[in-house]
């Protein structure tokens, strides 16, 4: 294990009203890449933020077992505008333990980013492919990665997660936030899905993909059945003659129910919008 | 150190250049300043601001660039450029939100000392140069200059500086843009200087002490007031270090 988070909290406002991190658990082996999805909001950043020193945590504790410093990259991507590539890269090699500027100038005459061009003058996928770069020729055993490509097209986009993909090749861990699925599913092999400061689900990918199905009622077939499901599951389709619910396979099975497999989105709503918020009666899938 | 030097060095050649310029409008004009007053000596408005014989002492080269420079000119950007060196120093990287970059590669005592020596270096640098111009001007014109009152002026110059240096850092920690900590600081200096108008609080009044009244007048440095300067400075910075320390980006 590299990372243990443990019952983590992080509440902002007055009174504490905003549960930012609410008691989130969980933990990332050496050479995983690990996702951590949630919508915007969800307490993804914070989680991060506190991981990395720069919150500070209400309660819980965070172990890191790693030798080197963790890198990051943020989800602004926030570099110095006013600063040539070249300079940023002296920069990032005078400030930065173990930092490769061999490696580095590699990445960046990979990318094609111009070494004279202003950093300001970057286009989104050139900036986030500079801080890629100088984040990859770091020396760290743990790469944060949060929401990285946002914003970017689909060619850059595909080369980052090759990129963050090809970490563990060379001993890395990876943390990665996203809430784009399609990502998720491409590049991590556990996950972990967050929403309003609370890990719902975790485990690794495939097996949360199959132990989620969906379910059909008849309407008229049993009222009961339909009232439990509506407790027990997230009522995702209601048509004039059938409702379809997403529930726990073993549920299914358990019931002699016919189910059928459901894509990871399907998965992912189920269980982020099947949480009410308190006070509300629980819909949570089960 | 090396990247916040470069970032400094606009603002440090800037206030160079301006301290510079501000020097050589007076520097050269003696005789026509001179000049200038003997015409208002009839004046009976004029008497009540300057006082009697001081045109005659003006015709005196040490009085004349003192009087001048540490009390007047120089004197009173002091405090505008030590705040204008500090303003920036953590504000702009909250702002911008490069502060992450640099947290995550440095601990938050490494990236304090850092900026904070580089800025306090830069603001000693520039006094040192703004107080040594005038011995330097007399040096190449051939000018008598008493260094005596050079020196102690001098000091007096970096300490004030470095006090108002570190109200701009204090600031700085605290907010997470540019504009509150130059607003601040330079809201806190016409503070303390209105209410150094009134009796019993006078000592919160920095000009006396940054315009060099006592090293002019006396010829010897205000030492409890430069105790003052560098205790305040000290809590300033200790202050600063646990805002920048407890800071959430």
């Amino acid at each position: 294990m590299i990372l243990k988070v443990e019952n983590l909290r992080k509440y902002f406002g007055k009174k504490n009203i905003i549960r930012a991190v609410d008691g989130a658990s969980f933990e990332i082996e050496r050479g995983d890449v690990f996702a951590l999805l949630g919508l915007n909001g969800a307490g993804k950043t914070t989680t991060i933020k506190c991981i990395l020193d720069l919150c500070k945590r209400d309660t819980g504790e965070i172990i890191y077992n790693g030798r080197d410093k963790i890198a990051y990259v943020p989800e602004g991507k926030e570099l110095y505008g006013s600063y040539k590539v070249k300079k940023m890269i002296e920069v990032a090699k005078h400030i930065t333990e173990g930092f490769d500027i061999d490696k580095c100038l590699e990445f960046i005459s990979e990318f094609g980013i111009p070494l004279d061009e202003k950093v300001s003058s970057l286009s989104n996928g050139q900036a986030t492919q500079l801080y890629l770069a100088l984040v990859l020729s770091q020396r760290a055993e743990l790469y944060i990665f949060d929401e990285p490509t946002w914003g970017l097209d689909p060619v850059i986009r595909n080369k980052i997660l090759d990129t963050i993909k090809s970490i563990p090749l060379n001993g890395g861990t990876v943390f990665y936030t996203s809430h784009i699925l399609g990502e998720v599913e491409r590049v991590a092999d556990k996950i972990a899905i967050m929403h309003k400061g609370k890990i719902l689900e975790i485990g690794f990918l495939d097996d949360i993909k199959g132990s989620y199905c969906a379910v059909s009622i008849e309407k008229m077939q049993s009222k009961s059945r339909s009232e439990e499901l509506g407790t027990y599951g997230y009522l995702y389709k209601s048509t004039e003659s059938e409702d379809i619910y997403i529930v726990k396979k073993d549920y299914a099975q358990e019931r002699n129910l016919d189910f059928q497999p459901i894509p990871f989105e399907l998965t992912f709503e189920a269980l982020v919008l099947g949480q009410k918020d308190q006070g509300e009666e629980s819909n949570e899938v089960r | 150190m090396a990247k916040e030097f470069y970032d400094l060095r606009v603002r440090a050649i800037t206030v160079l250049a301006i301290t510079i310029i501000l020097f050589f409008v007076i520097a050269p004009f003696q005789k026509l300043s001179v000049s200038m007053l003997e015409g208002y000596t009839d004046n009976p408005a004029m008497e009540k601001f300057m006082p009697k014989g001081f045109t005659e002492r003006l015709k005196e080269w040490n009085f004349y660039i003192n009087s001048q420079w540490y009390g007047k000119n120089f004197g009173q950007i002091i405090p505008i450029i030590g705040i204008i060196i500090a303003f920036p120093l953590f504000s702009r990287e909250f702002e911008s939100g490069t502060i992450a970059f640099l947290l995550v590669r440095r601990s938050r005592r490494d990236v304090f000392i850092s900026k904070f020596l580089a800025g306090l270096l830069v603001t000693a640098c520039v006094m040192f140069v703004g107080s040594s111009l005038p011995p330097l001007y007399s040096l190449i014109m051939s000018k008598n200059y008493d260094l005596d009152l050079y020196f102690k002026a001098m000091l007096q110059s970096v300490f004030a500086g470095v006090l108002w240096y570190n109200v701009g850092m204090f600031f700085s920690t605290i907010f997470r843009d540019q504009v509150k900590p130059i607003l601040a600081s330079l809201g806190i200096l016409a503070l303390t200087t209105t209410v150094g108008f009134l009796k019993g609080l006078r000592f919160l009044n920095t000009y006396p002490y940054v315009l060099c009244s006592k090293v002019l007048e006396s010829g010897t440095i205000d030492v409890p007031y430069t105790i003052g300067v560098v205790a305040v400075s000290i809590v300033l910075v200790v202050f600063s270090y646990g805002a920048f320390k407890n800071s959430e980006v």
